[in-house]
């Protein structure tokens, strides 16, 4: 069982996830608040709600540095817990691969209900 | 301070933390844990987020099922339960950026604010809940 190496990105890892940090500060109340007043879990509400484009954007934002942010952050929960480097590798692949996929499907879904007539 | 030698051998002695006899509980070590366990559950919750992106892309007949489960007692439970640990992610959060700054070290501050996200992420939701109607 080898121990993994330092990746050498600390300092990028450390800023980025303060950088989205706080622009989650703004975008989760933000979203919390505006689902809540508009959004009572019905399709036409949820879907009029999505497609305004204020919200649109404003989703978009929030989901993608979120999914950014939440794959920094499990990271190093891996890096804290798995020593072997097989299985570090393994799963920071598997995180980074989720993460990416939800960011994409999100954003799909988003221009669809944007878009799709 | 030089470390004392082991008496059975070269091996300098290190201290050890935490150790079983001088453990006592913080409410910062709670925090600590609570901060990562929410953010794990607040990852389900992002996922959680796209399939209901998703489904509402789809169509109303995909959505109809998802409208029920959020509509029905354990879909609300786990609205509430995410909205909790968004909260206390978010207060978490903010702690972790004051530090940054250099302040908020200090054991009575770092215990009191650790209360406070606890308290916030039990009230914020609560809040929210009254604003949805």
């Amino acid at each position: 069982m080898t121990a993994a190496k330092p990746a050498k990105h600390g300092t990028g890892h450390f800023i980025a996830e303060r950088v989205t940090s706080i622009a989650l500060l703004l975008l989760l109340p933000w979203f919390l608040f505006s689902v809540a007043i508009s959004v009572n879990g019905d399709f036409d509400s949820a879907f009029r709600w999505v497609a305004h484009p204020v919200n649109a954007g404003g989703l978009l934002l929030f989901l993608v540095i979120s999914i950014y942010h939440m794959r920094l952050g499990v990271q190093v929960v891996i890096e804290d817990y798995i020593s072997a480097a097989s299985s570090r590798g393994l799963l920071l692949a598997v995180n980074t691969l989720i993460c990416l996929a939800a960011a994409l499907a999100g954003a799909w879904a988003i221009y669809q209900i944007s878009f799709g007539g | 301070m030089a470390a004392p030698s082991s008496p059975t051998g070269p091996t300098p002695m290190r201290p050890l933390s935490p150790h079983l006899q001088v453990w006592r509980w913080h409410v910062t070590m709670l925090a600590s844990i609570l901060n990562r366990a929410t953010g794990i559950g607040l990852y389900l919750g992002a996922l959680g987020l796209v399939v209901w992106l998703a489904l509402l892309a789809a169509g109303p007949e995909a959505y109809a099922p998802v409208e029920a489960a959020l509509k029905a007692w354990y879909g609300q439970v786990a609205l509430f339960l995410l909205a909790v640990a968004a909260a206390y992610h978010f207060a978490a959060g903010v702690r972790h950026l004051v530090w940054d700054s250099g302040r908020g070290f200090e054991p009575k501050t770092a215990d009191a604010t650790a209360w406070f996200a606890i308290l916030f992420a039990l009230l914020a939701p609560i809040g929210l809940w009254a604003v949805a109607g």
